[in-house]
């Protein structure tokens, strides 16, 4: 079996807080919590979560903008985080980003031409070489060759996006780490960038790390997909599985809120609570959400198990909710004197 | 309001005395030191005993306030606007390398800053002229010093908020240089902030070095400033009105002005102000 | 049929001098009647939210709103200013879009509430408003500053606030789309208990097709500041007519298939000040004909309340 391009090996990320006084100890939130996955080369790796769960923490690693507290991030089998200088500009050419606003992309004072030539411009290529290449990636996200000499506000958010995925092809890279790339744009211009995405993928060769809230949108573009909880992987595996057999509870969840015919009222909570990050629920952190939760779930946190080939679940009840066999206790709240400390 | 009404005014006489001061002496009908013992105090054209040779008067010493002026202008422009022009470069270096930098760069910088910003300015003005002595480089070194660190704060800001945008993670996951980087998405984009404090420091720049002649620690004679007309006047403003209020309108004129294309240019730029 | 607690006839509301006016929202005529909930889907450029606010008169100042819009028997558009704020808040309540910018971080979600509570002449405090949106522990809410809240939370204290007197009216401006998925759920289903135990009428203005398909019982979809379709919910889910509807409905990938398909519909949102003289669509439409891009197609009534603006309604149906 051939290497992953990319492979994470037991990723931490924490960030310390500033004091909130002179004297307060100072505080640590941990954004990535023991996180390892591989993603083989030419498919697309996507990562779910909500808001906090560490989904854009991930990705901003695997680009070095930001270190891991702990762990490795392996590309191509190097160690992204002990390169030479030499070894470093090499992966500024393999990886490449698309983020989600299609607004804060572009510099504003910048033509799409310069905008899309930027990272060619940085490795040391040709004005002259470096604009034709321009001229050529426009054209192969369905830009018009003149959009070149324009300036993003001339251009609706679906073009300002493909701008951006122009931009980040234009130095033939081998990975694209896309966070959110079109959760800004309306709808119909959505379906047209993700067809874009995938076309890219399918003619390039491209490895993608797709990060997203739409289950929809990243079971068509992913291979693989994991589900994160703040900052921990729940479940990982195949798209098709994960997002069709979905067996931890918050996948479960998830997957019911995206059907398309889903009622409303299916995440109907018996008073839940969104943990606070600074002081995370022990064991499993999602047990106070979690309709199935008990005493384990608040003792020790469930490792990742194989359920099926290749698809993993971090939950003590895998088996009794699979079987329907497990009775809804409802979710096991913190203490009421943590609740204080928020 | 009528958004798009340009102070056309205002923007005129900034223009016209730039000219001024760039000409000088061409336009003066006189040289501005060139004394007629014959013509003491004679009163602006119009009034009883004023004559169309001397259409704003004349001084104490006969000589032409007309002429006068246009030199006070050149001296207070050009230090005004040397001062600006040298203390924002400073003060944007320092900015962005705060800003871009962070950590204990920014720190060491920033506290310069305050301090220096705490500092009175009078205070210090007095310190440095009594240790440098006057002079028309003197005064422009003391404007730089009291006026650069305005500038390192606010590009220091700009620089953090813009440093955070998206474009700017996209240049560093592209690889590109830090100085790029900087010259090329981080200067452009504060520019306009920049831009209108520079214009707004023009009118302040002329009110220091105004108060700072007209204490006698400014322009000394023979060189001629607003203040030091203003200053000079004084001793005679019960007799001779136009001594003193010539220089005195130009001063008003000049900051109102600049300070009113400052303020409209800050309303154009900024996107919370339109409207 | 009762009688229609809002009534909006042919309101157009237009941008830039008189000659050649950039209409945002052009003729648009709807009802909305008491304890309904409408959903107004567009996309960005639809002008559903000028819409939404010319009905509670909040436009920018350059904006010239005409037509009709009488609300409870009195016509909107007309009402001195005073009358109007009277009517905002305490029968108009609205909803806005973001909940992050929307309250003021210097003073605390208590002091908030309140305010707007004694303004309204509303009875309840504070603590039993929140309660009543059903948001955990408001005693502690109150004295907490809106930053130390969750997306969710501060949107129920909006919604808290909006609706402190049971209006009438609430008009929600994309009241979910910067939460999460539970979240959203969980506000959409305050929205249908608001409706279902103060009759409010209700008008969510989203592009999220599955929050209007979830809370509303009606749709009203625009394309490019016209009305394209009107219908009962399930009937524009499950039968649209308008080729845009459709398209819209076939471009969001539905998780449950088998194999995720996903149709775009081609090109752009056309500019609005040079939209062309027929139907807006007919440049990206697939059954477009020479008649389409003529003329500007008009109402047809293709069922019980469903009404389309298209040429070709009647095929493919």
């Amino acid at each position: 079996m051939t290497p992953p391009m990319v492979e994470a090996r037991g990723l931490f990320k924490r960030f310390t807080l500033p004091r909130h006084s002179l004297f307060a100890a100072s505080r640590t939130v941990t954004a990535v919590e023991g996180v390892s996955f591989a993603i083989p080369a030419g498919t697309t790796f996507g990562v779910v979560g909500e808001s906090g769960s560490g989904k854009t923490t991930l990705a901003r690693m695997l680009l070095k903008l930001e270190q891991p507290s702990e762990g490795q991030l392996l590309v191509n089998d190097q160690d992204i985080f002990a390169q030479t200088p030499a070894e470093e500009r090499a992966y500024r050419r393999l990886v490449q980003a698309v983020f989600q606003d299609p607004y804060g992309a572009l510099s504003p004072r910048m033509r799409a031409g310069a905008i899309v030539t930027e990272p060619l411009r940085a490795l040391g290529v040709h004005r002259r070489a470096a604009d034709m290449k321009a001229a050529e990636v426009l054209e192969l996200v369905g830009m018009r060759r003149d959009a070149a000499s324009r300036y993003p506000h001339e251009f609706s958010g679906g073009q300002r996006q493909r701008i951006a995925i122009a931009r980040a092809l234009s130095v033939d890279p081998r990975l694209l780490v896309l966070d959110e790339p079109v959760s800004a744009l309306d709808v119909s211009v959505r379906a047209q960038v993700l067809a874009l995405l995938r076309e890219m993928q399918q003619r390039l060769g491209l490895t993608y790390l797709f990060i997203g809230h739409d289950l929809a949108v990243v079971r068509y573009l992913s291979d693989a997909v994991g589900v994160m909880y703040f900052g921990r992987m729940v479940e990982i595996g195949p798209a098709r599985d994960v997002l069709r057999r979905p067996a931890h509870p918050y996948t479960r969840r998830l997957v019911a809120l995206a059907a398309a015919e889903a009622p409303l009222g299916v995440a109907r909570l018996g008073g839940g609570t969104l943990p606070n990050p600074l002081s995370p629920p022990s064991g499993c952190h999602f047990r106070t959400r979690c309709a199935f939760a008990d005493a384990r779930c608040a003792a020790d946190a469930p490792a990742l198990r194989e359920i099926a080939p290749g698809h993993n679940a971090a939950c003590h009840h895998l088996d009794a909710i699979a079987a329907g066999t497990k009775a809804e206790t409802g979710p096991l709240l913190e203490e009421a004197s943590r609740q204080r400390a928020v | 309001m009528p958004p798009a009404r340009l102070p056309i005014l205002a923007i005129a006489v900034c223009v016209l005395l730039i000219v001024a001061a760039l000409l000088g002496g061409v336009l003066a009908p006189y040289a501005a030191d060139e004394a007629d013992f014959g013509a003491v105090m004679v009163p602006p054209y119009g009034l009883e005993g004023g004559t169309v040779a001397h259409l704003l008067g004349t001084d104490q010493l006969g000589r032409d306030m007309l002429s006068r002026l246009i030199a006070g202008t050149r001296i207070s422009m050009l230090t005004a606007g040397a001062a600006v022009l040298v203390a924002g470069t400073i003060g944007v270096l320092l900015g962005l390398i705060a800003g871009y930098l962070g950590g204990l760069v920014d720190a060491a910088i920033m506290r310069l800053v305050d301090a220096f910003l705490a500092l009175p300015f009078i205070l210090m003005a007095l310190a440095l002229v009594a240790a440098l002595g006057t002079g028309v480089g003197n005064i422009i070194l003391v404007m730089i010093l009291t006026n650069w660190a305005r500038y390192a704060r606010l590009v220091r800001s700009e620089v953090l908020s813009i440093k955070r945008r998206d474009f700017v993670l996209l240049a560093r996951v592209a690889g590109v240089r830090p100085l790029t980087i900087a010259m090329r998405h981080v200067l452009p984009n504060a520019q306009t902030s920049i831009l209108v404090l520079a214009v707004l420091d023009v009118g302040r720049a002329i009110i220091l070095e105004s108060s700072l002649s007209f204490l006698g620690l400014g322009i000394q004679p023979p060189d001629m400033s607003w203040g030091l007309i203003l200053a000079q006047g004084r001793t005679y403003m019960g007799i001779a009105w136009w001594l003193t209020v010539w220089p005195g309108l130009a001063i008003v004129l000049a900051v109102v002005c600049f300070n009113t294309v400052g303020e409209r240019l800050r309303v154009k730029f900024d996107p919370r102000g339109a409207l | 049929m009762t009688q229609p607690l809002l009534t909006v006839r042919d309101l157009t509301v237009s941008f830039g001098p008189q000659a050649q006016p950039v209409r945002a929202v052009a003729e648009a005529s709807f009802d909305l009647h008491p304890g309904e909930i409408l959903g107004i889907a567009g996309e960005s450029g639809s002008g559903k939210t000028t819409l939404c606010s010319a009905l509670i008169r909040t436009l920018p100042r350059a904006a010239r709103a005409q037509g009709e819009v009488v609300f409870d028997g009195r016509s909107l558009l007309d009402l001195p200013e005073r009358e109007m704020r009277g009517l905002r808040g305490r029968e108009i309540g609205m909803v806005l879009q973001n909940p992050m910018t929307s309250l003021d971080p210097l003073f605390t979600i208590g002091n908030q509430v309140n305010e707007v509570l004694r303004e309204r002449g509303a009875r309840d405090t504070a603590v039993e408003a929140l309660r009543r949106v059903h948001l955990t522990a408001p005693e502690l809410r109150v004295r907490q500053y809106p930053h130390q809240l969750s997306g969710g939370m501060r949107q129920r204290v909006l919604v808290a606030m909006a609706t402190a007197t049971a209006p009438r009216l609430l008009i929600a401006d994309e009241p979910t789309t910067a939460l999460d998925a539970s979240i959203q759920d969980e506000i959409l289903l305050l929205f249908r208990e608001i409706r279902d135990t103060a009759g409010t009428a209700i008008i969510i203005v989203t592009h999220d097709l599955a929050a209007i398909r979830r809370l509303s019982d009606r749709v009203i979809v625009m394309y490019a500041g016209r009305i394209v379709e009107e219908g009962p919910t399930v009937r524009i889910f499950h039968a649209p007519r308008h080729p845009y509807t459709r398209g819209l409905l076939a471009s969001v990938p539905r998780i449950e298939d088998d194999e995720v398909v996903l149709q775009a519909i081609p090109g752009q949102v056309p500019n609005l000040a040079e939209l062309p003289p027929g139907c807006a669509f007919a440049d990206r439409c697939p059954l477009a004909q020479d008649r389409c891009r003529a003329e500007r197609p008009g109402e047809t009534s293709v069922g019980a309340r469903h009404r389309v603006f298209c040429w070709q309604a009647e095929q493919g149906a």
